[in-house]
């Protein structure tokens, strides 16, 4: 355990470290925007492995449902909560990026607007899951990931429109649009590490869940021992 | 100048969210280690496990 | 036993108690009074003004009172096990699902019925569109909110905190189709754009999340 816990920090803290000083000291200054460009390498990796985990909890909730395996819980419950937190750097370091270059903090466009709802419906999940009683929470919040996931395509399809019809400031055009070959490559290994770094997290998260779970085994059992 | 205090910003909230949200999974580990490991203490004193017997009827 | 059957037998049942008790329609009546007086307070538009405003601010007053009736909808059955002895029981459990979903999109539909002409009162409303288009946005959008809430007060019921959990769980999924209405409501209201996407944003809103209510509604009731 110690051995673990040791192992994954050196780890998190060297890929903090890594992607940090790639972004902050060896991609390239962006034209327009300056320096403050430089958050867009966590913010997109972030948001990427976000979104990963989240789907993630949909295929580990359908499974769970049909299953019933105790793994395929963990994994939902795990990959939900790694998932808000990333999602959370990535609604944080949103707005920090356009404040300077755009004026405003937030926008309702489509994917703004549907990132905040996709960590709304994701907390309420988590919600969910702390506040069922007993054996019944898996099942619920399987059910409840599934209701959460097929929303998503509806909710940036319904925000889209409504921003047709009623245009607003739209930040951040393509990122991807036209990166400089030093910038992508900046990016890339940013997205391969932060990839890595979150699979980490979940895998603790995954180890801290089963164990969890069958600690709470552990005491039912004892305790009908205790009856004998 | 100003956009710099936002960089760093950023990074900084991204560095305390991370690493405190490993903190915290790491200290729930070690303290669902200590219960297992007390549990697992007192479960040699217990009676062994309760048997169903028929009733002899 | 067919789902017709006894979906029929437990709305029917449903709606004669209700109508001898009348509890949730009395609160549910006074609590729309409360809620399009209170708005107006809060927002004391002109009538140009309000056409822009009013669709938003009504589908507001008409999810609090969906709240508020989908909140007690299972709570009759938890008294005296009556849930228990319905999963128990052969009847297919869906039946019980469309039944307490068409009754609350009842309670909903006469609510709305009740708060319209009120809301149209203190905000000197005058639809420039058409009214009927208004009625089928009011059908479609309520049937959203009700078939979800439904199946989420049958999820918050083995909860602790139930009345909160449920607007917690509620809410989010229920965005889109809350722009939706809204947006129809106000494009009708105002003639200045055309409902059409969101009426088929609805429908395919309402089937979506119908079938998948009805599919996993069994593994709900039964999970124990």
């Amino acid at each position: 355990m110690k051995k673990l816990a040791t192992i994954s920090v050196v780890l998190v803290a060297a890929l903090l470290g890594i992607t940090s000083y790639l972004g902050l000291a060896v991609a390239p200054t962006e034209q327009t925007m300056g320096d403050v460009q430089r958050i867009f390498y966590y913010h997109v990796p972030s948001g990427w492995v976000a979104f990963l985990c989240f789907f993630i909890n949909f295929v580990a909730s359908a499974v769970y449902l049909w299953k019933r395996s105790a793994g395929s819980d963990a994994l939902a419950a795990a990959s939900a909560e790694v998932g808000v937190v990333f999602c959370t750097v990535l609604l944080i370091t949103g707005p920090l990026w356009a404040r300077p270059v755009w004026g405003i903090w937030w926008t309702w466009d489509a994917r703004l607007t549907t990132t905040l709802v996709l960590w709304l419906i994701y907390v309420s999940y988590l919600v969910l899951r702390r506040f069922a009683a007993g054996g019944q929470t898996q099942v619920l919040a399987a059910a409840f990931a599934i209701f959460g996931f097929a929303d998503v395509p509806i909710v940036y399809m319904s925000i889209r429109w409504f921003r047709t019809q009623h245009p607003s400031p739209v930040m951040g055009g393509g990122q991807n649009s036209g990166l400089d070959p030093a910038m992508a490559h900046v990016f890339l290994t940013n997205l391969a590490a932060f990839t890595l770094m979150g699979i980490v997290f979940l895998v603790l998260r995954y180890k801290l869940q089963m164990q969890e779970h069958a600690l709470e085994s552990a005491h039912a059992q004892a305790a009908l021992k205790g009856v004998a | 100048m100003n956009g710099i205090v936002f960089l760093k910003a950023a990074y900084a909230v991204s560095w305390i969210i991370y690493l405190g949200y490993l903190g915290r999974i790491l200290l729930r580990m070690k303290k669902v280690a200590a219960e297992r490991e007390e549990l697992d203490r007192t479960i040699p004193r217990n009676a062994a496990p309760a048997t169903l017997k028929r009733s002899a009827v | 036993m067919t789902t017709l059957t006894v979906t029929r037998a437990t709305l029917m049942k449903d709606l004669r108690m209700e109508w001898r008790s009348k509890d949730a329609i009395n609160s549910m009546l006074f609590f729309a009074l409360l809620v399009v007086v209170i708005f107006s307070f809060a927002f004391n538009p002109t009538a140009e003004e309000s056409r822009q405003i009013a669709g938003g601010l009504i589908w507001v007053a008409f999810l609090f009172a969906a709240v508020v009736a989908l909140n007690q909808t299972w709570a009759r059955e938890l008294r005296n096990q009556v849930l228990d002895a319905y999963r128990v029981s052969p009847a297919p459990p869906n039946a019980l699902f469309l039944a307490k979903t068409v009754g609350n999109f009842l309670f909903v539909i006469v609510l709305e019925c009740l708060m319209a002409p009120l809301f149209v009162i203190f905000y000197e409303l005058r639809s420039v569109g058409p009214v009927w288009q208004l009625i089928v946005v009011a059908l479609l959008g309520t049937w959203a909110l009700v078939v979800n809430g439904t199946f989420f007060a049958a999820l918050s019921i083995r909860t602790r905190s139930r009345e909160i959990m449920l607007p917690l769980i509620l809410f989010p999924i229920s965005i889109p189709a809350l722009l939706g209405m809204v947006d129809a409501t106000t494009s009708i209201l105002t003639g200045e754009a055309s409902p059409d996407f969101w009426v088929k944003m609805l429908t395919v809103y309402d089937v979506v999340f119908t079938a998948i209510c009805l599919l996993l509604f069994e593994t709900v009731l039964n999970a124990e």
